[in-house]
């Protein structure tokens, strides 16, 4: 079956996984069509006019369809997109106004609609408000549903079979319609690794490889294809060796994920014993369900930032309370710690007043407290939300005493608001602070009289206690987690943390680092929150683990004064007690 | 006829959900609804028209309401856009 070439193309690895298949080469946006426009080339007005009748019904029911299937799986503002563009289908004044010019210029149903809704996005485009200019994205995929029906070079929506999906880009509501199918992967032109097309794939955990620049031309539809999406890899026509060293990795795979999903039922705790609280970050609404399903853990940490860049602005207290509600129900009887906004200055400030130095400036609970009114919506929302008591809230940024008291006030301004309105919430919900500044942990002891528990943001802490930018590519190879200053400002709040009797927990990404999540356990950590990806990785290595010798460990790295010795120390103690039994469930 | 001057006051401006429901309200009464814009009327219960004002935080627009029920119509609409559209 290979007589062409094998041929490997490059992109950036956006969802993990690998696959082999046909491809479906998916073409969404409408081709540079010739266009015959000489009078011959059209058909009566009448004709004209049914076709453009016919085209527009065609887009409703696609829409319609769309739309049903994406209720379930997107949130109200998504929701949104697709019923304006729905209303634009339903617009009688405008298509009388495109049937109308058919026939009196006798003109194709195909050249007045475009003309027209080029009129249109013209008008649009003019508006000195960004985000009304922004709102022409709302009416492309209408244009271009209608244009693709209207030139029945409409292109099958259909996977016949298992596919892997190849496309210049994919808009929300093409890969909402591809992911209801057997989707393989899914390989794009364009896109970067927080692009729509990986967040979703990567909650459909099927491989994605994005940024590939010209796939959607390389490849055609007799080709036969690899992704590989840990490496970022499309592979065109594979040698049969290719394909028989891919066809084992993937054996190794599924029998590692076997061994991974036999171990969700299982309890999360030490070799000897020691139970452990392993929790997941979570950002989307679409892996709710399989957190609940495959790990069945608390939510360590919630960010509600992405609220805020979806619509570029702070949202509204009620479809706050709406996404509050939706989790604290979904992931009911266990828990969720909502942080409150963290978000930096450079979002929201106009250009010329951004900070020469924004990660030392107005950002997390600064805004929050200077931005009384948003501050107060969004506790309100949190309160509301609470009523099955199973919602934590937790404060970003904290450097001191003081922004603690503040919030309090304003906690309590909430609840009495809440009060007076005769409306419920969670008289006890629980208070926690992000401890991600040094001050904070220098201030530990007083800070964990105030508060009912602690969670260490490893990456700003890094951050701030080494003056370190790591996006700077100067410096970024000075980020480092293991650097024994950080370990011992770590080690510093724990015990302050257990002095206090309140849990501390660690939910940067130093949790879901193998080597450091062990080390975290031993210095006493008691709750680890990782990234959904990591989750059963973890959960793994901690029951291959002993606890006593993780402490002893621990104790002996905080001994130390380089980041050589702590690193070769840590690798080594972990190759010799955990890589061996690693290698044997390998 | 019944014209009343109004101003967009919520911040997002007259953006896709306010205008499908502008038009769902007006489409409800029998009356002509029209929008001006700096002299560019559009027909109130059309979407497209509606969003193709492009009406931003602080635009004047001037309403004109024409049928037998324009009192209610306007009233309603009216009440609408003082409201900012729900967005406040």
């Amino acid at each position: 079956m290979n007589s062409k070439p094998e041929k490997i193309y490059k992109g950036i690895a956006a969802s993990k996984g690998i696959s082999i298949g046909k491809p479906f080469v998916y073409r969404a946006e409408v081709p540079s069509y010739k266009v015959d426009v000489s009078p011959a080339a059209i058909l009566s007005s009448d004709a004209e006019i049914s076709d453009y009748e016919s085209a527009v019904n065609q887009s409703v029911k696609e829409l319609n369809k769309i739309f049903s299937l994406a209720k379930e799986k997107l949130d109200e503002k998504n929701l949104q997109i697709f019923e304006a563009q729905l209303s634009f289908l339903y617009d009688n004044f405008f298509h009388s106004k495109v049937k109308d010019r058919i026939r009196s210029e006798n003109k194709q149903a195909f050249a007045v609609f475009k003309e027209e809704i080029q009129i249109l996005e013209n008008a649009i485009v003019a508006s000195n408000d960004e985000y009304i200019r922004d709102r022409v994205n709302d009416i492309e995929d209408m244009k271009n549903r209608v244009l693709r029906n209207l030139l029945k070079g409409r292109l099958v929506s259909k996977i016949t079979e298992n596919s892997i999906v190849i496309a210049r880009n994919l808009s929300p509501a093409d890969t909402i319609l591809f992911s209801n199918r057997n989707l393989l992967g899914i390989a794009t032109d364009l896109g970067g690794i927080n692009s729509h097309v990986a967040l979703i794939s990567r909650s459909l955990r099927i491989p994605a490889v994005v940024a590939m620049q010209e796939i959607s031309v390389n490849i055609a539809s007799d080709d036969f294809l690899i992704i590989d999406g840990y490496k970022g890899l499309v592979i065109k026509n594979p040698s049969e060796d290719t394909i028989i060293s891919y066809r084992e990795q993937i054996e190794k795979n599924n029998e590692l994920e076997r061994k991974l999903e036999e171990i969700e039922k299982l309890p999360t705790e030490t070799k000897d014993g020691k139970q452990v609280r392993l929790s997941t970050n979570l950002e989307f609404n679409n892996e709710v369900d399989y957190v609940v399903t495959h790990f069945g853990c608390d939510v360590g940490l919630y960010r509600t930032e992405h609220l805020f860049m979806e619509q570029g602005d702070f949202p509204s207290e009620e479809d706050q309370y709406k996404q509050y509600k939706f989790l604290a129900e979904h992931i009911y009887p266990k828990t969720v710690t909502i942080r409150t906004f963290d978000i930096g200055g450079d979002k929201i400030l106009p250009e010329s007043q951004k900070e020469l130095n924004p990660f030392l400036g107005w950002r997390g609970i600064r805004i929050c407290l200077d931005k009384k009114e948003t501050f107060l919506a969004q506790l309100r929302a949190i309160l509301k939300a609470s009523t099955g008591g199973n919602l934590k809230i937790m404060l970003p940024m904290i450097s001191g005493i003081e922004e603690v008291k503040k919030t309090y006030q304003y906690l309590e301004e909430a609840k009495s608001q809440l009060r007076s309105s005769n409306i419920r919430f969670d008289e006890k919900i629980q208070v926690g602070v992000m401890i991600e500044i040094p001050s904070a942990v220098i201030l530990a002891d007083e800070l964990a009289k105030m508060v009912d528990f602690f969670s260490i943001g490893t990456n700003d802490l890094v951050q701030y206690s080494l003056a370190v930018d790591r996006d700077s590519s100067l410096v970024c190879d000075m980020y480092e987690k293991f650097h024994p200053a950080v370990l011992r400002l770590i080690d510093m709040t724990v015990k302050s943390a257990a002095r206090n009797n309140i849990p501390v927990s660690v939910c940067g990404e130093m949790a879901s680092d193998p080597y450091a999540s062990l080390l975290l356990i031993g210095m006493g950590v008691t709750e680890l929150s990782v990234v959904s990806t990591q989750y059963l990785q973890i959960k793994r290595l901690i029951r291959l683990v002993n606890y006593e010798k993780s402490r002893e460990v621990a104790a002996k790295v905080l001994t130390m004064s380089t980041i050589n010795d702590v690193k070769t120390y840590i690798e080594d103690c972990f190759n010799k007690n955990i890589g061996e039994q690693l290698e044997a469930v390998n | 006829m019944i014209e009343k001057t109004v101003t967009i006051i919520n911040k997002a401006g007259m953006h896709t959900r306010p205008a499908s429901n502008i038009v769902k309200i007006a489409s409800k009464f029998r009356s002509d609804f029209f929008i001006i814009k700096n002299n560019y009327s559009i027909n109130g219960k059309s979407i497209i028209g509606v969003m193709t004002l492009a009406a931003e935080q602080g635009s004047k627009l001037t309403l004109r309401f024409d049928g037998e029920d324009e009192q209610k119509a306007s009233a309603e609409v009216v009440k609408f856009f003082e409201d900012g559209f729900g967005e406040l």
